[in-house]
């Protein structure tokens, strides 16, 4: 592949060597008018003539100004200046150049000539002769004003004055700089390329070099509009060579004068250049950004920031790489310093940029997961993670105080902790704020909690620890389960010394839980731990379930369940239970292991919160082949907060195939709604946060891929193809279900591999066929209106149940560029409109829903039509051939 | 008209290094003579480029994103040629030579 692509190259670059010399020769004859009239214009001086005034001949005959009074020649000096200014367009400067010569000065005329001189070409003649006309017809600048005026009107200034040479006026109609220019830069952009792929050639470029040298100093704005426009186009290229050149010979916009932000943007294109493209994101931040006086420091720092974030996240993604291709070997996340460098001097330069803090701790953390999981992890190693981590959390709530969800992460380490006063000072922080999060409406609880936990380590304190105990029930969330409170009062109990009550309430709670022995041991183990029972007294409760739990592999899957769900309801509230850091991991582990084999279709609601626990702490491999099976899809789809669980195991994956991400935009549609229809307020927060951020990942993908994809034929062409074929398998699998249903067809096709194959290419045309149908029906829909939408809706619901068809609507729209908010848009009107649906339905057959039935099967007979063509074309070739 | 961090300057009619009060006198001026009942695309552009220039964070994202359009050689060449050509200095004072 690689020598092909070589060959390919280097017939392409043989082809452009000749289209330049051809093109140089063009060129040439092209340019040949400017110079022409540049050689004339040289011929067309000023002269001084014989009455001409010494103060008028000064402006061009260095000898006549040398006559003047010193003050007089600098006068002359300036209207010098100022008409130079005025040639390359700098108005403003050259009258101010002017300020200076009084009325009564002999220069006075030019200083109201340059006036004129603006106003007509600012295209306002009228003006230019009001200024004029005060002009003393007898000098330079009213007969330069009247031909001027004679060759845009035809009425010279005033008729005292004699008609100047034909010669002159010709000159004015025809050799005006801007004109000679702007023909040279057409020249330039009218070049045609044979390649496609070309977008600016050598050949242009030995123009565009002419053209910079003669042109710049008459018209350098727009000399450098046109060549920055030429850099701009060899980037669409892929050239790196004439981007290269281009860079030195245009200088860059004012923002980027050395191209080194340019380069860095253009290098994220290109496989493998992620050193380039660091190279020179430094060189603009340290070299370039510093000398730029002119741009504002808030948009250096946001500018620097962002491309330390930038450089940090290709170096993160390139050791991501590294460390999958070589997991068992060598190459690791061992080494993540420089990436979290880069990170800190990110925030360093904008410390407000909340996506700097999130990537930092996102990374912090990945690296501390690898040490937990690796052999070669140390314990020191973890500790240091585990506090740098709690320094850059507590650096993003300094820059941030209204960052909620980090405030109650860091809440949870100080009361684990007992750092009381830190927590409660960042819960005072949160109670000044709307909160939506209802993990910090249940602020207050937890508090109190943890505040009957705290009291019951004095013996002189337990009546408090049992009157907080008390307040917190009052206090418990209506969204959590209230399942560990009677073990919590039993330990308090035991604490207290009464060992009867202790031993009623634990076996009452065990009684009324109805969970499995196991899980009873553990919250109980758990609940005495939490209220501060002496170790050795806590022996006897440890030994009943831990055995158990080191060899957690040999567990019923009910009783894994059962701890997953207790696990769930820790992990959503923030308890890091110490049983819990123990024995999750191994506990995790079986669990999933032990999926492999359950098939049950409905799920309990411990079962869910089961799998919410494993989703959420990642226990499912993360690799390509251990996404979630279409099975565990399917009953996602029908259970809300599965789809939830799914979603955010999903959005947590360091890294998501992108041809696979369509596949769960049904979950999040499923998400979505469920966040209007939830009851419990937890999940109903978190039915919204997680499709949301579903959401984004889509977004994020969808833009990587199209960008990719708008290099993609130049750079990865197998890529493109892989991707060709997973797409025909998709629409094999899921579009023909949703729209030809009935496109089996009585007569048997050839199975031959060449008419397989001519099969395949017929249907791809007609899949990308009917990919437009499907954007048309969409925008026809939202044309439609709600009424339009049950008219269509009720023609293919004859087809299949509403559930079914919103499904396949949230599968099968994304996969056509239809954004997942649009898809959720259209998927929601739908379900808004059940109740009229069901209504119009019983209204019998409506004309205008037939014309668009009709148009459904005329896809599907016209789709017919073509695949039977083309075969009987294919057998009649394969005749002739014989 | 899409305003992007490389024409938001040009919308709004500002040079590079101009101040937020800047930005602001002139966002208010533009609206005053393009006010969204009238003109409310211009309006749409106006709005959109002070937006940009008033969030540093959103000004560097655009300024990094790379352009998905090539550049249109042809449309620079175009707005110039509706500027009216100027004449070279000697050459503008040539105009002046007395007749012989």
């Amino acid at each position: 592949m690689a020598s092909k692509k070589s060959k390919q190259k280097n017939k392409r670059k043989a082809n452009r060597n000749d289209l330049a010399k051809r093109q140089n020769q063009r060129l040439e004859k092209r340019l040949d008018p400017a110079a022409a009239f540049f050689a004339k214009s040289l011929e067309i001086c000023p002269v001084v003539g014989p009455s001409e005034r010494t103060e008028d001949a000064a402006v061009f005959n260095r000898e006549q100004r040398l006559n003047l009074a010193g003050p007089l020649q600098v006068e002359a000096a300036n209207v010098i200046e100022s008409l130079e200014l005025t040639s390359l367009g700098q108005f403003e400067d050259a009258i101010a150049k002017l300020k200076d010569i009084a009325r009564s000065s002999p220069f006075s005329d030019w200083r109201l000539f340059v006036r004129g001189l603006h106003a007509f070409y600012a295209g306002d003649v009228e003006m230019a002769r009001q200024n004029w006309s005060k002009l003393d017809l007898t000098r330079r600048p009213a007969r330069i004003a009247s031909t001027l005026l004679l060759a845009e009107t035809g009425q010279p200034l005033s008729d005292e004055i004699a008609s100047p040479q034909k010669v002159l006026v010709e000159h004015v109609q025809t050799l005006r700089l801007r004109k000679i220019i702007v023909t040279a830069a057409e020249a330039i952009a009218k070049v045609r390329h044979r390649d496609p792929e070309v977008t600016f050639s050598v050949s242009q470029f030995a123009m565009l070099s002419n053209f910079i040298s003669s042109f710049r100093k008459l018209e350098p704005e727009f000399v450098s509009r046109v060549g920055q426009a030429c850099v701009g186009l060899s980037i669409k290229q892929g050239d790196m060579e004439v981007f290269d050149r281009l860079k030195k010979l245009v200088p860059g916009p004012a923002d980027d004068p050395n191209w080194n932000r340019t380069k860095s943007i253009y290098m994220l294109d290109f496989e493998d250049s992620e050193e380039l493209m660091l190279k020179a994101s430094l060189a603009y931040i340290e070299q370039d950004l510093p000398k730029l006086s002119q741009m504002p420091e808030p948009l250096k720092k946001a500018l620097s920031c962002k491309i330390y974030l930038r450089a940090a996240t290709a170096e993160d993604e390139q050791l991501d790489g590294e460390y999958d291709f070589g997991s068992s070997f060598g190459p690791s996340k061992v080494n993540n310093k420089s990436v979290n460098s880069l990170f800190r001097q990110a925030i360093q330069c904008y410390p407000t940029y909340r996506l700097g803090h999130e990537k930092l701790i996102a990374s912090l953390r990945k690296e501390y997961e690898w040490n937990d999981s690796s052999r070669s992890g140390t314990k020191e190693r973890g500790t240091r993670l585990e506090k740098e981590i709690l320094a850059a959390k507590e650096a993003m709530v300094r820059a941030l105080p209204d960052e909620v969800e980090t405030s109650l992460e860091l809440i949870d380490v100080y009361l684990d902790e007992d750092e009381l006063e830190k927590a409660n000072a960042l819960v005072k922080n949160l109670s000044g704020q709307r909160l939506k999060d209802p993990l910090a409406k249940a602020l207050p609880w937890k508090l109190k909690l943890k505040e009957a936990m705290r009291l019951s380590r004095r013996k002189a304190d337990l009546a408090l620890a049992s009157k907080a105990l008390d307040e917190a029930e009052l206090l418990w969330p209506v969204w959590l389960n209230k399942n560990w409170l009677p073990f919590l009062k039993a330990g308090l109990a035991l604490r207290c010394g009464d060992q009867a009550s202790f031993e009623k309430l634990t076996a009452d709670a065990k009684e009324s839980q109805k969970t499995s022995p196991l899980v009873g041991d553990l919250m109980t183990f758990a609940a005495l731990q939490e209220m501060n029972i002496p170790g050795p007294d806590l022996k006897a409760f440890r030994t009943k379930f831990e055995p158990k739990l080191e060899k957690a592999i040999e567990l019923e899957l009910s009783d894994l369940f059962s701890l997953g769900a207790f696990f769930w309801d820790l992990t959503r509230t923030g308890f890091k239970h110490k049983a819990y850091r123990m024995q999750a991991s191994k506990a995790g582990k079986a669990f999933v292991n032990k999926l492999k084999n359950f098939t049950k279709e409905d799920l309990s609601p411990v079962q869910i919160d089961a799998f919410s626990w494993g989703a959420f702490h990642k226990f499912w491999p993360s690799g390509n082949d251990s996404l979630p099976s279409p099975d565990l899809l399917r009953r996602a789809r029908k259970e809300p907060r599965f789809a939830l669980a799914i979603l955010g195991w999903l959005i947590g994956l360091s890294r998501m195939p992108k041809n696979r991400i369509t596949d769960y935009v049904p979950l999040m549609v499923v998400a979505k709604e469920a966040a209007r229809t939830e009851k419990d307020a937890f999940y109903r927060y978190q039915f919204d946060k997680v499709s949301d951020g579903f959401n984004a990942l889509f977004q994020k993908l969808n833009a990587e891929e199209e960008r990719r994809k708008s290099y993609g034929s130049r750079f990865d062409d197998d890529d493109d193809e892989f991707e060709d074929d997973e797409f025909d398998e998709f629409d094999d699998e899921d579009e023909d279900d949703f729209l030809d249903e009935e496109d089996d067809s009585d007569e048997e096709l050839c199975d031959c591999p060449d008419c397989q194959a001519d099969r395949a290419r017929t249907r791809k045309v007609f899949d990308k066929e009917l990919g437009g149908q499907v954007k048309a029906i969409a925008g026809v829909f939202a044309k439609l209106g709600p009424s339009g939408i049950v008219k269509l809706t009720r023609i293919i619901q004859q087809r299949m149940s509403p559930e079914e068809f919103v499904l396949a609507i949230a599968k099968l729209f994304p996969n056509y560029g239809i954004s997942p908010e649009e898809t959720l848009k259209f998927v929601m009107t739908i379900q808004n409109q059940q109740s009229a649906l069901s209504e119009d339905f019983s209204s019998g057959p409506d004309p205008e829903a037939k014309v668009v039935e009709q148009s459904i099967d005329e896809i599907k007979a016209a789709r017919k039509r073509r695949e039977k063509e083309l075969e009987r074309k294919k057998h009649e070739a394969s005749r002739s051939s014989r | 008209m899409s305003v992007t961090a490389n024409n938001a300057h040009q919308v709004l009619e500002l040079k590079l290094g101009a101040t937020p009060e800047d930005l602001r006198k002139a966002y208010l001026a533009l609206v005053r003579q393009h006010p969204p009942d009238r003109d409310p695309e211009k309006f749409r552009d106006i709005h959109a480029a002070y937006q940009l220039l008033s969030d540093p964070l959103a000004q560097a994202t655009a300024l990094l994103t790379p352009s998905r359009d090539k550049p249109d050689l042809m449309a620079i060449i175009a707005e110039a040629e509706k500027v009216r050509p100027r004449l070279a200095m000697l050459n503008l004072l040539a105009l002046g030579n007395e007749a012989k």
